[in-house]
């Protein structure tokens, strides 16, 4: 009689926890999935807000840089000049400083401490001369 | 379980297994058999390739300067199908996109999935139209990107820059010589999109970036082109010629430093302008300096007497007797505008004598003559990278008359270019080294890296070193008082240049009496030359005893030389004051 109670009410206790496992194992797997599906989409959305911006701000550069351009073309400029609106002084010749080597008729010379009368203003040089 | 238990389970079992097998045959039908033509579909409903936009390439001046750039724009196309209220949509757009509201509305309601309604929508107006959509729930409105170009340096260099057609195609000077290079790739990207038109970033498909244009960097110097510029707008002010051009060269290397041409367009007008315009305006936008073909006058007598030297006929101390102002050959008098007797080879250039340069070049035969003639360039594209370039005409011998002998040699029955010229002036200057001319500096990617580098280009050697320098100082001598180009002096430079004055050829035949092409090509300083420069005006309106090479463009050169001189920082050579008053002694009918 013990026997067969024990028997009658044994609880698979191996294929049980199998069971759970799998079940348990499955269920992870469909959380798992439906939360990286999730967090795609909504990298996917952070992403597409990022490219927008990421346009935009490259748009905003290009329209910066050709009106940067366009306000300091030598056309502009000389317009403005025209209109008074910058004022540019000639530069004359006793503002002009030339570095005079010897044997070198052109270009921009190099400096040298060699001589004192190396520098000398454009003006006095023709005085000089 | 009785037999017709069993039965009815059999039935059942076997009803059901038809019926999924009749599934899983319609299943493997529509995911097999009927693939290509659902997933086409799939795509055509929630697909769409996008097209991500590639930026042209920017031209800039050796300095970085641009002179060529895109002002972003936006294309708005309409997706009707997707436009559930035309007349709000209607209502929100017609406004700021300035199109017809009843238009408008007809548009949106025909049901077709791709319409461009309006380009070239400044980037502002498109935003907050974007917003006022997104606002009031109105789908189906795509902005696209794009770009419109802009040439901020307006009319200057307008001939090199070139412009663009209205499809975004490069139509002359370097928008169109470098289109490949300039125009860049646009890219592409597969997406799938929601019942909102919402892209699902997680089902993107093939993707490939955007390959912007490269930047085209020039040889052309905005400072030099300025004071180029500048000076021939005076000199259009003053001669009216119905061309002028004006060409700045390093002789070293044939770099272009500035080219202008006169008449002269906005390349930002063009867009602006309808179709007709650039057919109206043709003329203006013809590149004078490499596409139209003239007899260069006397400056071609620098061939002649050069190519004697340098087959050691004559030196430069040599005399030829000019015939006292005619010469008889061939049945036809020549003339010269003086009476010479003994001239100098050096004297024949600096005087500017038909006769005596038609009798070097009897002496060398037309032969030997020709071949130099091709050796300094003519008759061949020079080679300069831009579109439209003429080769220009110079007959071979057999084709010549019994006269050509004597009139080829002052620069009469040849057709050549300025460009030509002004690189033959420079073979001289670079001590007979004919280099090619570069207009192009390098190009770059977007980051600045150089993808090509153009380094200056030797053609061929024409004349010997030595015959280059007896040539400079000859040269020298036209622009010294007894010279033909005394007003071509620039102050505190010795400067080497020949003038001409060639008769205008008439289209019906012969020549246009009274109408002249006068032109002076020089360098400076002339024993180290840091730039060589052509200027010629075509029909200048002055007195007739004025209208000489050596009266009209002799003085531009020289206040072109002088600016010029000291935006390259060189350094004034001390003058020996002049015994009397500069007063221009000698001028022929060719100088």
């Amino acid at each position: 009689m013990t026997n067969r109670r024990r028997h009658a009410n044994i609880v698979p206790v191996a294929a049980l926890v199998r069971w759970v496992v799998v079940a348990f194992f499955l269920c992870t797997a469909g959380l798992c999935y439906v939360y990286f599906k999730n967090q795609m989409q909504t990298t996917g959305t952070e992403i597409r807000d990022l490219e927008g911006q990421l346009s935009a701000l490259r748009t905003q550069d290009d329209i910066a840089r050709a009106q940067i351009d366009r306000l300091s073309s030598h056309s502009y400029l000389e317009r403005r000049l025209a209109e008074g609106f910058i004022q540019l002084t000639p530069i004359t010749d006793d503002r002009i400083v030339r570095i005079h080597l010897a044997g070198q008729s052109s270009g921009t010379p190099t400096a040298s401490a060699e001589g004192a009368d190396e520098f000398q203003t454009e003006a006095n040089r023709i005085v000089a001369q | 379980m009785t037999s017709s238990a069993r039965v009815r389970a059999l039935v059942a079992c076997c009803a059901l297994a038809m019926c999924f097998t009749g599934f899983s045959a319609r299943l493997i039908y529509l995911q097999v058999a009927k693939h290509d033509e659902y997933a086409a579909l799939a795509m055509a409903t929630h697909g769409k390739k996008q097209i991500i936009f590639a930026r042209r390439g920017l031209i800039m001046d050796i300095n970085q300067e641009t002179l060529a750039d895109n002002d972003p724009v936006r294309t708005v196309v309409a997706d009707a199908s997707l436009i559930t209220d035309p007349d709000d949509a209607a209502s929100v757009m017609a406004q700021p996109l300035g199109l017809d509201e009843a238009d408008l509305r007809q548009k949106l309601a025909s049901g077709r999935r791709y319409m461009v309604l309006k380009k070239e929508v400044p980037e502002a107006v498109a935003m907050q139209l974007q917003n006022r959509l997104e606002v009031r729930g109105v789908r189906g409105i795509v902005f696209e990107q794009d770009a419109e170009r802009i040439y901020p340096a307006g009319t200057m260099a307008c001939h090199v820059v070139g412009f663009m057609s209205s499809d975004h195609v490069g139509v002359q000077g370097i928008e169109a010589q470098e289109d490949q290079y300039l125009c860049g790739h646009p890219g592409y990207l597969y997406t799938q999109r929601d019942r909102l038109g919402q892209e699902l970033v997680a089902y993107r498909g093939e993707e490939r970036a955007p390959r912007d244009g490269y930047n085209v960097q020039l040889t052309i110097d905005m400072n030099l082109q300025n004071i180029v510029e500048t000076e021939l707008d005076a000199a259009c002010k003053e001669f009216k010629p119905k061309k002028a051009i004006v060409i700045l060269m390093r002789p070293q290397t044939g770099e272009i430093l500035a080219l202008a041409n006169r008449p002269n367009f906005d390349p930002n007008d063009i867009r602006t302008k309808p179709a007709s315009y650039i057919q109206e305006h043709e003329a203006d936008m013809k590149d004078c300096a490499i596409a139209d073909e003239m007899e260069p006058g006397s400056t071609f007598k620098m061939v002649t007497v050069a190519s004697a030297l340098n087959e050691h006929d004559v030196s430069p101390d040599s005399t030829i007797f000019c015939e006292n102002g005619a010469f008889n050959y061939g049945g036809r008098f020549l003339h010269d505008d003086h009476r010479f007797g003994d001239l100098s080879v050096e004297d024949i250039l600096i005087k500017s004598s038909n006769i005596g340069a038609a009798k070097l070049a009897l002496g060398l035969g037309d032969q030997r003559l020709y071949g130099y003639i091709r050796a300094f360039g003519f008759g061949e594209r020079t080679g300069v990278a831009l579109p439209g370039e003429i080769p220009g005409l110079i007959p071979p011998p057999h084709r010549w008359s019994k006269l050509s002998i004597t009139r080829i040699p002052m620069g009469q029955e040849v057709a050549v270019t300025p460009l030509q010229t002004i690189v033959a002036m420079s073979a001289i200057a670079n001590g007979g080294h004919l280099m090619m001319p570069q207009i192009i500096h390098q190009i770059t990617d977007e980051k600045g890296a150089p993808i090509a580098s153009f380094p200056p280009t030797e053609i061929r050697r024409v004349i010997s070193a030595e015959t280059a320098q007896e040539m400079t100082t000859a040269l020298k001598g036209v622009v010294s008082p007894r010279g033909t180009a005394a007003l071509a002096k620039v102050s505190g430079f010795d400067a080497a240049g020949k003038t001409g004055t060639a008769e205008k050829i008439d289209p019906k035949g012969g020549y246009m009496p009274g109408k002249y092409i006068v032109s002076f090509c020089g360098f400076l300083p002339a024993e180290d030359p840091a730039f060589i420069c052509l200027v010629m005006l075509d029909d200048a309106q002055t007195a007739p005893d004025q209208d000489y090479g050596g009266m009209v463009a002799g003085p531009v050169f020289s206040r072109i030389g002088e600016k010029v001189a000291r935006y390259m920082n060189l350094v004034p050579q001390p003058e020996i004051p002049p015994a009397g008053d500069m007063v221009v002694t000698q001028r022929t009918q060719h100088d």
